[in-house]
């Protein structure tokens, strides 16, 4: 009773409209609830990670055949469907970078600040990039209804009943072949970029070719090196639980699974964006002042 | 006494179990299943809104956890394994899903191996071998490189079966009765579980949603035991807002 009398007499007393102040509470509770929310979101999914790396080990008696079968098929998929709409890209951005260049800084400047603009933009930024956005939108969105799918016609259970693991059956050879499939994308990219950067460079400006790829390559630091294998692991990673999570998260309804897909290929370009801009921001700290006065070109 | 039976029950409910879900709830009392006994668990007292059957079914294959009582497979109480152990027993363990559960991303061969590949430690001549057998056997050999979704659901039904039975299990739980309806015993399906049960190195749990007095009959006559499970409206929470 206490409490009550002088919780009114306080809110008589409050400078603060009743209104207002209630539409504050319902904000800080909202955000609040989000955060808590964010921090739950991704603590499911670290453990899913620790899982999915677990079974490995504690599963080794089960089925390896099995096992590599479906880590061969998930780069099938993920790597070897997707080589077509990654060589198109590559094409496109590598000339694209040569046209931006040439007509950015012109071609008098020369072999070297186009090789060099193709290292910093193509390899380091472009190139996962794109290729993590290939993978969204035909991986990502594939495993979730898939296996929100499975988890509706209760195929899970199924696997579940037969003494297996559920998450060393689908999700671990999905992060594994995944990750490997977004290696070697990101590779082929890289490489057709280059080669049509250079093809297209031969029509614009006449440029040596040992000169162009001494340029490109010398301009690459050990540090873009780790950058790279930072998106693409840390991001292959990434995204495939993404995918595996809201996929597993479907309960018993088939109108749960376009849900789970859009909210797994939203989350992982979240995610993707957020990582690449926090791994450039790093590289570009770690390369020192020479790129941060504008030493690159 | 033989080794298997000297390992005692195969199964055994100390207390039964109870399990309650929404409205309704329904409860079996305390019984045991010795090696080569054949139970079907049939429901009696009100049709319930949710399908009993179907809980039931995955409590005896360690899949769900009762809301009360203890579920001992070879005497091990299931609920309080380690995952790694549940996994084990599960892997000695046949269970037919009502609408068969089968990956639909494999083919029907691929879906009978499954288990064998896994769990069963052969080379891959003799696990082709076996499972060839195995297609013929179950009627499958025609359909075995065919999805799920292309074959119907009869023959879905006998994929499952012979998906739970190519490890030989101990212990066999069916939710349902499959395509019994349709031949009454007399299709490939159940006369392949005839003679499994036959062996009498197994035993097994056949969990029905309703009454079927039909199928009852049939089944005691094959030398199977009928258990009733009383299946009834819960009453409402004391202190709750319909009470």
């Amino acid at each position: 009773m206490v409490s009550i009398s002088v919780g009114n007499r306080l809110r008589r007393n409050s400078v603060v409209p009743r209104r207002r102040r209630w539409t504050v509470l319902v904000l800080i509770d909202k955000l609040g609830s989000r955060v808590l929310g964010l921090f739950r979101y991704v603590f499911y999914l670290i453990a899913l990670l620790y899982l999915s790396i677990k079974v490995v080990w504690t599963n080794r008696d089960l089925g390896q055949r099995d096992f590599l079968k479906q880590v061969f098929l998930q780069i099938y998929y993920t790597g070897v469907q997707a080589v077509g709409p990654v060589i198109t890209l590559a094409l496109g951005v590598g000339a694209f970078a040569i046209v931006a260049g040439v007509g950015g800084i012109g071609a008098l400047s020369g072999a070297e600040s186009l090789g060099k603009i193709i290292t910093v933009v193509v390899l380091g930024e472009v190139a996962p990039l794109l290729t993590g956005g290939v993978v969204i939108v035909r991986s990502v969105t594939a495993i979730a209804s898939e296996l929100g799918i499975m988890r509706v016609q209760r195929e899970i259970e199924a696997i579940e009943a037969m003494g297996l693991s559920p998450v060393r059956q689908l999700i671990t050879p999905r992060i594994f072949g995944g990750v490997l499939s977004l290696f070697g994308l990101n590779m082929l990219f890289n490489t057709v970029a280059l080669a049509g950067g250079f093809l297209l460079a031969q029509f614009l400006v006449n440029i040596p070719a040992h000169v162009f790829f001494q340029a490109v390559f010398s301009a690459v630091q050990p540090i873009d090196i780790l950058g790279l294998t930072l998106k693409i692991g840390v991001g292959g990673v990434g995204l495939f639980l993404i995918a595996c999570y809201h996929g597993m998260a479907v309960s018993r309804s088939s109108t749960e699974v376009p849900v789970a897909v859009s909210r797994a290929s939203l989350n992982s370009l979240v995610f993707l964006v957020v990582l690449h801009g926090l791994v450039s921001f790093w590289v570009l700290f770690q390369a020192g002042a020479s790129r941060l006065s504008g030493g690159v070109f | 006494m033989s080794g298997a039976e000297e390992r005692g029950p195969v199964l055994r409910l100390t207390d039964g179990i109870l399990f309650e879900a929404g409205p309704y709830s329904w409860r079996v009392e305390p019984l045991r299943i010795r090696l080569g006994e054949w139970v079907a668990f049939v429901p009696r007292g009100p049709d319930p809104v949710v399908d009993p059957a179907g809980p039931l079914a995955r409590i005896l294959a360690s899949l769900m956890r009762p809301s009360r009582g203890t579920v001992e497979i070879d005497e091990k109480d299931v609920y309080r394994l380690a995952y790694r152990d549940v996994q084990r027993l599960r892997a000695d363990l046949g269970f037919v899903q009502g609408y068969g559960g089968l990956l639909s991303n494999r083919t029907i061969r691929d879906i009978v191996a499954l288990p064998l590949s896994v769990h069963g430690k052969l080379s891959m001549a003799e696990e082709t071998r076996r499972v060839v057998d195995f297609l013929e056997v179950f009627a499958l050999d025609q359909v075995g490189d065919l999805k799920p979704h292309d074959v119907d659901g009869a023959t879905r039904w006998r994929a499952c079966l012979a998906r739970s039975l190519i490890l030989s299990p101990r212990w066999v739980v069916m939710e349902g009765i499959g395509d019994w309806e349709m031949d009454r015993g007399r299709g490939v399906a159940w006369g392949r579980f005839r003679e499994y049960r036959a062996r009498k190195s197994s035993s097994g749990a056949i969990c029905l949603s309703r009454k079927n007095p039909e199928f009852e009959a049939w089944f005691q006559s094959e030398g199977g035991i009928v258990v009733e499970y009383l299946t009834r409206a819960r009453a409402p929470e004391p202190g709750s807002e319909k009470a």
